[in-house]
């Protein structure tokens, strides 16, 4: 566009080293475990220079793109973007990166332009209404901005994502096979809409159709046999646009607030989990009493306490997995651990729609056993354990269930690793409402109530720790 | 007393037999697996010296 | 190819002390510690006087019980060294504490169980140290479970670690309430008699003779993970090198350099 400008101008923060590229791989090994797809590539790339790394299938493109994109660890060698070392300072580089990979990583519940907003609070973008509209004008999704993601084509998610990625103005943009999924039209569009997105951000896109490669890149790099067998060299003068800018960090709680209410939405939408988990809890209470029936009789508040909080137990095991489950398989926890926020706001989130979750099954749950045992459960004490045994039991099982979710068998293991580390919640459950129904003397209960708070301040502390190193290597 | 002895025999014999299998077991597999890793080793020198000649 | 000589020259498993001059060593005064522990338990320390000879049984039950807890005290020391440095070492030591304190705890479990049948007349009670042991048990079958189901050897790692210091943190917290709750449903409890000085030196060469021998196992299971973890790298080298093979047997093969 409108350049005049000679030399990169300092990306926005924490820039030390103006004078250096947007994209630097030094002898940069990617792979998996120890199994290396790509060998020591060095390349270089300058603010404003787009470069293609042709070759075919299984040459390990989108191995390196994903590398470069701070999804996976390299395996050796180094990659800066700009002053920046890709692996050292992770969060402060990925304000920098935008991303579009092969699957899209967008929000189906939420509509074009929704996505869009979400990750220009996840991002700090400053103007985010307009810079939205701009992006959504750019790529000619205009007229689909209220659509949701769900209902768009194969090409117009392509193209979305493309304005998702972009959206930030990063300083390296990286597309893998952007050709994949886009008509002609599109194709031949693509260094406009790039011109128009991102002025001056360098471009790194991989493609095995070395048209693609001609019309939208100045320069390319071979990928052959686990190597770059070979790279033009550099434009002396590359063109240079208007520097990139990229947004301002965005606080702990912001984030965490975006994504709570990025969740709420989803769930209010897609009213995945309410009626499931309302259902599970009304055949569970209702087999457990029908089981009971003769210990009812004599005991009522025992069996309240027991059947109320292992339910429960139950209705938030499968809450929890299947809310990091959830967004798992529709790849955007991906999204998640591109934007350049503080992992745990993640976790946050989540428990936060957790906890509502298990608070309103606990309620109808609470009417329901009132009737069936004939007992008044609608009372300060019961409520006040109610509150607290769920803030305890979310936490315990958000925290397993981000963990199971790295596994093969996240359903099976589920039960395993949260049972046992929930048993004292249990305990204090029974015992608090045993204390309140049986009419002990007041504050009998106070005691389990402090333990159920200290159970979940451990092991939120716990979680908001160790979350990070959970998702991000 | 003889009960009690019984009993006594039964614990500790428990124990041993878990322990002692335990380290038979590890130490076997120890073998099993470093016998392996000598073998993948030789492959790969050999696979290193063809390529050169 | 730098990845694979790298590899290549790192030193081979180092023999496990059974075969050493150092296994001739350990193993000796290992059985030497379990014969002087063994005589001490029959026939040195005297009958008590309320359980008679039953209490024979709790030296080494009392032995085990405090390993197991010190094998997964290992666990969690070991996996905060792992999240923090990253060495697939502190991990390899997690796992091997954390099977050998399994082990442990199931040996604590059987034996106070076959000690609680012929003292207290039942196989269980929820006595808070039972309970606890048991608690403990469960939540360390989960860690090995949950290994077993991750692919990935960082991830694994990465996902184990945090849950050895879950385990551990838990344990207090199980403790407190099981002691609590308790007092809704009193129990029998432990009879305490004194003890008398041969008990004592009984207990502590049994104690350490179990410690040793503890030790033992988690060094022989730690040089096991170890020469795992070194197999499972050299097969994707032996990978590596296949796929190199294959491609350069195209053309012109890019010569490695230094």
């Amino acid at each position: 566009m409108n350049s005049v400008a000679t030399r990169p101008t300092p990306l926005a923060t924490g820039e030390p080293d103006t004078e250096s590229p947007a994209l630097t791989l030094s002898r940069l090994s990617v792979g998996f475990g120890r199994r290396s797809v790509l060998r020591e590539v060095s390349l270089s790339l300058n603010s404003g220079e787009r470069v293609a790394l042709l070759g075919p299938n299984g040459a390990g493109k989108t191995t390196l793109l994903r590398t470069l994109a701070t999804l996976q660890p390299p395996l050796s060698g180094q990659a800066r973007v700009g002053g920046t070392d890709l692996v050292g300072s992770k969060r402060v580089a990925r304000r920098h990166i935008g991303f579009v990979g092969h699957t899209p990583h967008l929000i189906g519940h939420l509509t074009a332009r929704e996505n869009l907003a979400f990750l220009t609070s996840l991002y700090g973008v400053a103007n985010a209404d307009s810079r939205v509209t701009e992006a959504l004008e750019v790529v000619g999704l205009a007229d689909l901005a209220d659509r949701r993601a769900r209902e768009l084509s194969r090409g117009q998610l392509q193209r979305l994502s493309l304005a998702a990625a972009a959206l930030h103005h990063p300083a390296v943009l990286l597309l893998d096979e952007p050709d994949a999924s886009l008509d002609r039209d599109g194709v031949r569009a693509l260094p406009a809409m790039l011109d128009a997105l991102c002025p001056g951000s360098a471009v790194l896109l991989s493609t095995h159709d070395p048209e693609v490669a001609a019309q939208v890149a100045g320069r390319r790099a071979v990928v052959d046999r686990g190597r770059v067998v070979q790279a033009d060299q550099p434009m002396p003068n590359p063109a240079i646009g208007k520097a990139p800018s990229s947004g301002t960090a965005t606080s702990f709680f912001g984030a965490a607030w975006t994504l709570l209410r990025k969740d709420a939405l989803v769930e209010w939408r897609a009213r995945e989990q309410a009626p499931a988990l309302l259902a599970f809890a009304l055949l569970i209470t209702v087999l457990f009493d029908m089981a009971f029936v003769i210990l009812a009789a004599a005991d009522a508040p025992a069996v309240a306490a027991g059947v109320a909080w292992s339910t429960l137990l139950l209705v938030a095991s499968l809450s929890g997995v299947r809310l990091f489950g959830s967004e798992r398989d529709a790849n955007t926890l991906t999204c998640l651990r591109l934007a350049p926020i503080d992992q745990s706001a993640v976790f946050v989130a989540k428990y936060v729609v957790l906890v509502a979750h298990v608070l309103v099954v606990g309620l109808v749950q609470l009417a329901l056993l009132s009737a069936l045992l004939d007992l008044q459960l609608f009372q300060g004490g019961m409520l006040a354990t109610l509150g607290l045994v769920t803030i305890a039991l979310s936490a315990v099982t958000a925290m397993q269930s981000a963990l199971a979710l790295q596994s093969r068998a996240r359903e099976m293991l589920m039960p395993l690793l949260a049972v046992p580390l929930a048993i004292p919640v249990m305990l204090a459950g029974v015992g608090a409402t045993l204390e309140t129904l049986q009419g002990a003397p007041a504050g009998g209960a106070a005691p389990w109530l402090g333990l159920l708070a200290v159970v979940a301040a451990v092991f939120l502390a716990l979680s908001v720790l160790l979350y990070p190193h959970a998702v991000d290597g | 007393m003889t009960q009690e002895l019984v009993f006594l025999f039964i614990g500790y014999a428990v124990i041993w037999v878990l322990l002692f299998g335990y380290l038979v077991f590890v130490t076997g597999r120890i073998r099993g697996v470093r016998d392996a890793v000598r073998d993948m080793r030789q492959e790969l020198d050999a696979q290193r010296r063809q390529p050169s000649e | 190819m730098s990845l694979a000589s790298r590899a290549l020259r790192r030193r081979t498993v180092r023999q496990p002390p059974l075969f050493g001059w150092r296994g001739l060593v350990v193993y000796t005064s290992l059985l030497i510690l379990m014969g002087a522990a063994l005589y001490m338990i029959f026939i040195y320390a005297p009958a008590e006087r309320v359980q008679g000879d039953a209490h024979r049984l709790l030296y080494g039950h009392v032995a085990v019980a405090w390993l197991a807890f010190l094998a997964f005290g290992i666990v969690a020391l070991a996996s905060v060294m792992y999240l923090w440095r990253r060495n697939p070492r502190w991990d390899s030591l997690a796992v091997a504490s954390a099977e050998v304190g399994v082990l442990f705890t199931t040996l604590t479990l059987a034996s106070g169980s076959i000690w609680g049948r012929h003292v207290w007349g039942v196989w269980w009670t929820w006595d808070p140290r039972l309970t606890t042991t048991l608690v403990l048990w469960f939540i360390y079958v989960a860690y090995l479970a949950l290994r077993m189901y991750i692919d990935n050897v960082d991830t694994r790692r990465r996902v184990a670690a945090i849950f050895g210091i879950v385990g551990v943190v838990d344990v207090p917290i199980v403790w407190y309430s099981v002691e609590w709750w308790r007092s809704l449903h009193p129990v029998q409890s432990v009879t305490r008699a004194g003890l008398t000085l041969e008990m004592v030196l009984t207990l502590v060469v049994t104690v350490v003779a179990f410690t040793v021998f503890c030790f033992v196992l988690i060094r022989q299971r730690y040089l096991l993970e170890r020469a795992s973890d070194e197999g499972e790298g050299l097969r994707d080298i032996v990978r590596n090198r296949h796929d190199e093979l294959r491609l350069a047997g195209a053309g012109s093969a890019p010569e490695a350099g230094e």
